[in-house]
């Protein structure tokens, strides 16, 4: 039986669009930096695109929500949803999406997360907001703000 | 304070009103929302797809409640969506073995027990008002469940010793709902109780010399009340240990108490097998326990026994739990149901919530799809076969002499004023 795990998930909403599905222009990625090696690595390769499912989700994502044409609710929200299945990376373009929005914005950004984060990802997490400008982290127990 | 964005992982969360009225509070203009499973009915759908579109609720649904056909309807609508930049849709397939249905059957007893709840919980509806009704057809949801899922603990114990035998790993997904009975009485006259199923197979594993990580479910609506929040702390941080018995690789706990994975000279991670093979894991949580990544060659394959939920956002995260999660490995899965009431009217709605879910074109869905499909099938003809045999039976029971043709009766002329004495 072959691993589907071994290459990237299936793109759904391009199927589903007959791939009309809107390209990214800017690389918000760019901004958000790493403090290790290993963190520079991660990140490295997200940009170079090796598996672009975390980029493509963050950068669209982004796309939307700082586009001042965009729909907004009826509190005047713009929203943007990533339904991607288990284990695409979700809780990663969560929280790199927290940094690309609070290093484009300069605002802070809430994040909920329901259940504790793997350790990995918690410690990339806290890596990553250790070099946010003006010292943005701060814990609760359910939310991060970056 | 104003935030750029509020960012929602689990973004499943946001059917409980509460959720939804508390993010709209947070002060900011832009809302990300992450899940794997956002929708699974039509109101889940509208919420999203009127933040989405700009439109309000009652528009959404009214444009799909019009359309002939509502799952094309709905795919109509994310395709708009997604073609209009306002969502994206990745998803890997179900890597794995779906098995055919287990459908135990229902023992006299068993049959018996679900007659009395029902027809005694009829009883106490009547003449109540409408909140009281609704509370007791939610309490003999839960005595139906219960009393149904207790007939599987041997079942699925037997099952559990088998796939152990074949060297994996396994993950029991199913409800823990202890009930002290509204009708069913004990020998000593109180309400008869019943321990969780979950509960309960943890205990006949242990008789048997399993060990088992066992995943507990914090306290209904506990999110709410803040005199529970150390009790949810607790039940967290004794989660988090439970679920760090399942996981193979080596790990330390630094200073602050912080698991760290050990690596080898290459900073490869090191392989040591789990402490435990088998957990346990509540539908509430299955969503919250992302924990259970492993990524070694040498790990076992994964199999999963899940019994029925009327769930199917649950019933898919738990999938996507031992399936993505676990291992590198195609992982077996196992539906184990039986012909009650309870388990026909949760794969009922499990089937509803996997429809809805299918129209997003999720390619991961078909193979559960024809699973719920397949047992509620054969549970209903079971049933059905089952009932048959009971009224023939009950018909060959009775006594010759209640069948005496009366001639005199049978012949009765009917009276000149019509009425048949």
């Amino acid at each position: 039986m072959e691993n589907p795990f071994d290459r990237p998930p299936i793109n759904v909403s391009a199927a589903l669009t007959d791939g009309r599905v809107p390209k990214w222009r800017k690389d918000y990625l760019a901004s958000v930096s790493a403090i290790t090696d290993e963190k520079g690595r991660l990140l490295e390769s997200l940009r170079t695109g090796e598996d672009p499912t975390i980029r493509d989700g963050v950068n669209l994502a982004l796309s939307r929500l700082l586009d001042s044409e965009a729909p907004k609710d009826s509190f005047g929200k713009a929203t943007f949803l990533v339904h991607d299945g288990t284990g695409t990376g979700k809780s990663f373009q969560a929280i790199l999406a927290a940094k690309a929005l609070a290093a484009e914005t300069g605002e802070p950004a809430l994040i909920t997360t329901r259940a504790d984060l793997i350790p990995a990802l918690r410690r990339d997490l806290t890596g990553l907001a250790s070099r946010t400008p003006k010292s943005l982290l701060s814990r609760s127990n359910s939310s991060e703000r970056f | 304070m104003q935030f750029s964005a509020t960012i929602v992982d689990e973004a499943q969360d946001c059917r409980i009103p509460e959720v939804r009225k508390i993010l709209e509070r947070i002060p900011g203009s832009r809302q990300l929302f992450f899940s794997a499973t956002p929708f699974h009915n039509l109101d889940e759908f509208c919420y999203f797809s009127s933040k989405l579109t700009g439109k309000s609720t009652h528009q959404v649904k009214s444009e799909i409640t019009a359309a002939k056909d509502l799952h094309l309807a709905v795919s109509d609508q994310l395709r708009h969506i997604t073609s209009t930049g306002g969502m994206l849709h990745r998803e890997f397939p179900f890597y794995g073995n779906v098995l055919p249905p287990e459908l135990l059957a229902l023992s006299p007893e068993s049959r018996a027990a679900e007659t009395q709840l029902i027809n005694g919980y009829a009883r106490l509806v009547g003449n109540r008002n409408f909140p009281s009704q609704r509370k007791l057809r939610e309490d003999l949801a839960t005595e139906l469940n219960t009393a149904s899922d207790a007939t599987k603990v041997d079942p699925i114990l037997q099952r559990t010793v088998e796939l152990l035998s074949q060297n994996k790993k396994v993950i029991v997904a199913g409800d823990d709902q202890p009930v002290a009975s509204r009708i069913l009485r004990a020998q000593d006259g109180l309400p008869k109780e019943t321990a969780g199923f979950l509960s309960t197979l943890r205990l006949a594993m242990a008789a048997h010399g399993i060990e088992c990580s066992f995943i507990r479910a914090f306290p209904q609506s506990s999110e709410a009340i803040p005199a529970l929040s150390a009790e949810r702390a607790a039940i967290g941080a004794r989660n988090f240990a439970e679920m760090a018995r399942f996981v193979d690789g080596a790990y330390r706990t630094n200073e602050s108490g912080q698991r760290l994975e050990l690596r080898d000279r290459d900073r490869k991670p090191v392989y040591a097998p789990s402490q435990t093979n088998v957990i346990l894991l509540p539908y509430e949580q299955v969503a919250g326990w992302p924990e259970l990544n492993q990524r070694f060659p040498q790990a076992p394959e994964v199999s999963m026994i899940l019994t029925p939920t009327a769930s199917a956002d649950q019933f898919i995260q738990a999938i996507g739990r031992g399936s993505r999660r676990n291992s590198q490995g195609p992982t077996d899965v196992h539906l184990v149901a039986n012909d009650s009431c309870a388990d026909r009217a949760r794969l009922s709605q499990l089937l509803k919530g996997l429809q809805f879910i299918a129209t997003t074109g999720s390619p991961a869905i078909a193979p559960f799809l024809q699973l719920a499909t397949d047992c509620l099938e054969r549970a209903s003809i079971q049933r059905t076969a089952q009932d048959q045999g009971l009224i023939q039976q009950q018909k060959n029971q009775q006594p010759r002499g209640v069948r005496i043709f009366d001639p005199n009766r049978c012949r009765t002329a009917p009276s000149r004023s019509g009425i048949r004495l």
